[in-house]
């Protein structure tokens, strides 16, 4: 009888009935994705992302409204998709030897296009653990999967595209949204399990009338409290990965104890000190302690480990891959298949099926952690000393003296790599020749040190008799700097009166100007009258004609000589005569035909 | 009433036509007046001793029809346009038209021919090889179930084939009833009728039995005496060939509708029978679509917003953001997820979903008619951006602050086949106020203002 319990594994589609506790998160889940074509979804690892989506979400969708594929990043993602579509479809995609469409231009829609003609369901892409992409992928395949899913996203085939990924990782896409904009605009947190509900999953789960013939059980409610104090205890929050570790132990314990029979589940099979924090641990150890009896002690862990990546998250590996890498290291790669089946039989790693070939990851992100943390030292230094390879190789021309002393403490690692040596031998003789002539140069060089510093020597003495006389010149500055300072207040003195006197001067010149613009204005205001009178005179002048009779010109002419006489007298008349006669004058200069007459009574206008 | 017309079954077992006759009278005042004149004929006969060979058996349609409308508690609303419906209804053979059973359809596949063949007879519109191209041109409620019968699971020889193909059948009556309610909806004032008020205030348990056949002759009926000029006149001449017992559409209908009522009634089992109905199923149904060809004259838009774009000495334009509903927004590879068209002066209405004539691009938003709140798309009623279409249609009123929408993609819950209610039919409450999507709060007063007058009278 197998273990009615999850442990590991995610739940399905077909385990909907015994999915407790998580209606609300399914719900919310499903609102998020309705109307939009991309979704992504993030949470803790071990908070079950992977279960509220393919049990869920799933059960939130018909048969007919539902096709699903999971993709996950492989040797490259973008081959994936195609790959993955190809598997669903009846008419395949014409792909190349690289596993990229033949046909210039065809993308992702085109691909989705051609499934859903065929399968008349919408489709959604799945793509669990995304992370890898963001931790493992090529920069240029990166760029690529953004890129096509930003035209994916915008195609107009029911298609939707859920981003499963821990959410540690999150920040990385930040990266790519100039590449897809709305990467983040629809999202979704997984949050970790309260309380209640947890009390609830444990009791149900317990309880399920599904279960039945799997186990009896006890004292179902304080056995529930129990194993949620137990993990409340230890990690103060929920993980639904230990609720169904644990329990699969319980019943693991409970059949050693009733080997026949149903195994009863009971309070009594928890100890009190029992310590949940590493039971995780505590199975792991277990299971390769077993696995010593028919394999090389260290190579179960040597081959998990390789199925971790840095940050200890599992990764997707075939088996010659595998064996490659243990080669790499040296290791042994007999008995491999049935290593891997064993590892499976013992739900360490499960094996997925990725088109003809068989790919195996252990079965859970948390375990792979775990198996992080059982590292050797021994693989720990190994994995140094190929990170530094790794390093190095990228390195061109000789090795510092530095990158020798940090390449010669993992030596140990590299005997299978030749190429080093010598790049490690070819540096030494470099090094040494360096160093020759260096020492060669330097005694060049204290030689002329010497000889500089006997030159040197005489010139310091030279150097002191200057310094005497240097001496003697600076008193003698001293007091000439003296002599200029009181030089230069007296200067000051006469510089000051000098202002003065010439402030005097200016007061003075200030003044007659003052005065000579006043006659000019004067001189303007005259000389303004005069042309005014001009112009008065030529304005008569023209008026007067030629024609005018003798007899006008006869009596102008008398009174012409009277007004002759009268001006004889005109500085003796007061001010207002003078004015009078102007006016009478310029009314006979109106009248006056000759130029003479005229010339005369201007002269006379102006003499006024 | 129902012990009168027991006691007149028994004496029509007992061949005592007399009493029979006796009793009835006692509810002839009751009856409505179709039924009268039906019974008088019977009675004529009797009297005149000019009784047809299978007299007993017309008399035992006709009571057991009379027995129907009165279980049904519809005698209110029959007229002479349903009466025949409810007579073929009381009928104990609802068979195909020899004319069908001659031209069974066995292949799961190529049936989509016969449509693609109707849709150029009909609407003179040719089609490519594509299937679904043929499917988007009968609208998204009929699309979705007909895309269902295309899947793998809809093309086992199980009752889920069958359920596909009845919800295909009851939602292109659905959809009908839908277009001609909302015209009435929108006359002034809105005629009150009996049917109509029916549907508006059914609950939500239902639904799933309601007669929309009856709704659509009502409607039909409405319309034609209300508005001259209704919308989709196609759908008259199928009113008039559905109530005609001398049409094949006539039987093909009463077999579609009877095969489904059995089916929600656990009378249909997965024997060797199934595969047989199944066939004939289909074939009433390609029949049944073929004369819904006209459909695809029409075609679904989705307004999510409308904007006005106006400033001194410019014209007053409304921005209309809409996607064309074909399976999705649109069926061409765009870069936004909704279309933008100005009008000048002209807007339609806002957060609905249109029918507007004619298939071609759309360039103007003329001659349409809204069929919301009836059918609406959830997207357009959320704060967060969306990029698909959801589509709801209204079921049933619940209380006094809930309307009960159902998802377009919802399937027919065979009772007793599942325990529980479907995790993946989804319902949509609009109520009185909606937290989570407040826009929700103005299709509720939207529907108060709209059904409330027709309900409470």
């Amino acid at each position: 009888m197998q273990s009615p319990f999850k442990f590991l594994d995610a739940y399905k589609q077909e385990d909907f009935e015994i999915f407790f506790g998580r209606e609300k998160e399914t719900e919310a889940l499903y609102d998020a994705l309705s109307g939009v074509k991309h979704l992504l979804v993030y949470g803790q690892s071990g908070v079950g992302k992977t279960s509220l989506i393919e049990c869920g979400l799933r059960n939130q969708f018909s048969e007919a409204d539902w096709f699903a594929l999971s993709i996950r990043k492989g040797e490259n993602i973008n081959q994936s998709v195609f790959a993955r579509i190809n598997e669903a479809l009846k008419k395949k995609i014409d792909l190349n030897e690289q596993g990229f469409p033949k046909e210039t231009g065809y993308d992702f829609g085109d691909a989705i296009q051609s499934l859903f003609d065929e399968k008349y369901q919408p489709i959604y892409l799945l793509f669990d653990q995304f992370e890898e992409l963001l931790i493992l992928g090529e920069r240029e395949e990166q760029q690529a999967f953004f890129e096509r899913l930003d035209k994916l996203i915008r195609y107009k085939v029911p298609c939707r595209v859920i981003l499963v990924m821990r959410e540690e990782f999150i920040g990385y896409l930040s990266e790519f949204e100039e590449t897809c904009p709305t990467i983040f605009e629809h999202r979704f947190r997984v949050e970790k399990m309260g309380r209640v509900n947890a009390l609830e999953v444990i009791q149900e789960t317990l309880e399920n009338d599904l279960l039945e013939e799997y186990f009896e059980v006890q004292k179902s409610e304080k056995l529930a409290q129990i194993i949620l104090d137990k993990i409340l205890d230890n990690r103060k929050e929920i993980e639904l990965t230990y609720v169904q570790v644990f329990l699969d132990e319980l019943w693991q314990r409970a059949k050693q104890e009733k080997p026949t029979g149903k195994p009863i589940i009971q309070p009594i099979l928890i100890q009190t000190e029992e310590n949940l924090d590493n039971l995780l641990d505590s199975f792991l150890k277990k299971q390769l302690e077993e696995l010593k009896e028919n394999y090389p002690s260290e190579l179960p862990i040597e081959v998990l480990v390789q199925m971790i990546s840095k940050q200890n998250t599992k990764l997707q590996v075939t088996l010659n891959s595998l064996r490659a890498s243990l080669q790499a290291n040296n290791l042994p790669t007999e008995n491999m298949t049935s290593l891997m089946q064993d590892l499976e039989n013992r739900r360490i790693i499960r094996s997925i099926k990725v088109g003809e070939q068989s790919q195996y990851e252990i079965s859970h992100d948390t375990l792979a952690l775990v198996v992080g943390e059982n590292r050797t030292e021994e693989m720990k230094r190994r994995e140094k000393a190929n990170e530094i390879f790794g390093v190095f190789q990228e390195k061109t021309g000789y090795f510092s003296q530095e990158d020798l002393d940090l390449l010669r403490v993992y030596m140990e690692f590299w005997k299978q790599k030749p190429d080093l040596e010598q790049r490690i031998h070819a540096s030494e003789t470099h090094l040494k020749t360096e160093k020759e002539k260096v020492l060669a140069k330097a005694q060049a060089q204290a030689e002329k040190e010497a000889k500089l510093r006997e030159k040197a020597e005489k010139s310091a003495q030279k150097s002191k008799k200057s310094a005497r006389i240097s001496i003697g010149v600076a008193v003698l500055a001293l007091l000439v700097a003296i002599l200029a300072i009181l030089y230069y207040f007296q200067a000051e003195e006469q510089e000051r009166l000098a202002n003065q006197r010439k402030n005097q001067a200016d007061s003075l010149r200030i003044e007659a100007e003052d005065e000579k613009n006043k006659a000019i204005e004067a001189k303007k205001e005259v000389q303004q009258k005069s042309d005014s009178l001009q112009k008065t005179l030529q304005e008569l002048s023209e008026a007067i004609t030629a024609k005018e009779n003798a007899e006008k010109q006869k009596q102008i002419q008398e009174e012409f000589n009277r007004l002759q006489e009268e001006l004889n007298v005109i500085e003796r008349i007061p001010k207002e005569e003078i004015q009078d006669k102007i006016n009478r004058l310029k009314r006979l200069l109106n009248t006056v035909e000759f130029e003479e007459n005229k010339q005369i009574i201007q002269s006379k206008i102006n003499q006024i | 009433m129902d012990k009168i017309i027991n006691k007149a079954l028994e004496n029509l077992e007992g061949a005592d036509y007399a009493k029979f006759f006796e009793e009835i009278d006692k509810v002839i005042d009751k009856m409505p007046s179709h039924m009268k004149t039906l019974y008088n004929e019977h009675r004529g006969r009797f009297m005149a001793n000019k009784e047809d060979w299978n007299f007993a058996q017309q008399l035992e349609l006709f009571v057991k029809t009379l027995k129907k409308m009165i279980h049904d508690n519809q005698h209110d609303v029959i007229n002479e346009s349903n009466f025949s419906i409810l007579i073929g209804r009381a009928s104990q053979e609802k068979e195909l038209p020899e004319d069908l059973k001659e031209e069974i359809i066995t292949d799961k596949e190529t049936w989509t021919e016969s449509l693609k063949q109707a849709l150029l007879n009909v609407g003179g519109i040719a089609v490519s090889n594509r299937n679904l191209e043929v499917f988007e041109h009968y609208g998204w409620l009929i699309e979705t179930f007909l895309l269902k019968m295309m899947t793998e699971s809809g093309k086992e020889n199980k009752l889920t084939r069958l359920a596909y193909m009845a919800e295909a059948y009851q939602s292109s009556l659905r959809y009908l009833c839908y277009i001609q309610v909302s015209q009435i909806l929108h006359l002034e004032p809105i005629p009150q009728n009996e049917s109509i008020t029916k549907f508006l205030s059914m609950s939500d348990s239902e639904y799933l039995n309601f007669d929309y056949v009856n709704l659509l002759i009502t409607s039909t009926q409405v319309l034609e005496e209300k508005n001259g000029n209704p919308f989709m006149d196609e759908i008259m001449d199928l009113v008039e060939s559905l109530t005609d017992p001398e049409e094949d559409l006539f039987s093909t209908n009463l077999f579609l509708e009877s095969h489904r009522e059995a089916l929600l009634k656990e009378q249909i089992m997965e024997d060797e029978n199934l595969e047989h109905l199944l066939d004939e199923y289909l074939t009433a149904l390609v029949y049944w679509l073929q004369g819904l060809a006209f459909l695809a004259k029409y075609k679904l838009i989705s307004i999510k917003d409308i904007h006005l774009n106006y400033r001194a000495g410019s014209d007053k334009k409304f921005e209309h953001l809409y996607g064309e509903l074909h399976g999705v927004y649109t069926s061409a590879a765009l870069t936004e997820d909704y279309l933008t068209l100005s009008q000048i002066d002209k807007f339609t209405f806002n957060h609905s979903i249109l029918l507007q004539k004619g298939e071609s691009k759309t360039e103007q938003f003329d001659n349409y008619i809204s069929l919301s709140p009836l059918l609406i798309d959830q997207s357009v009623f959320t704060e967060a951006n969306k990029q698909t279409p959801e589509i709801y249609y209204f079921v049933a009123k619940k209380g006094k602050s809930k309307y009960q929408f159902a998802h377009s993609t919802n399937e027919l819950q065979i009772v007793g086949k599942e325990n529980k209610a479907k995790a993946s039919n989804k319902m949509l409450a609009v109520k009185n106020i909606n937290h989570k999507q407040p826009k929700l709060n103005e299709l509720f007063h939207q529907m108060d203002n709209l059904f409330q007058p027709l309900i409470s009278n």
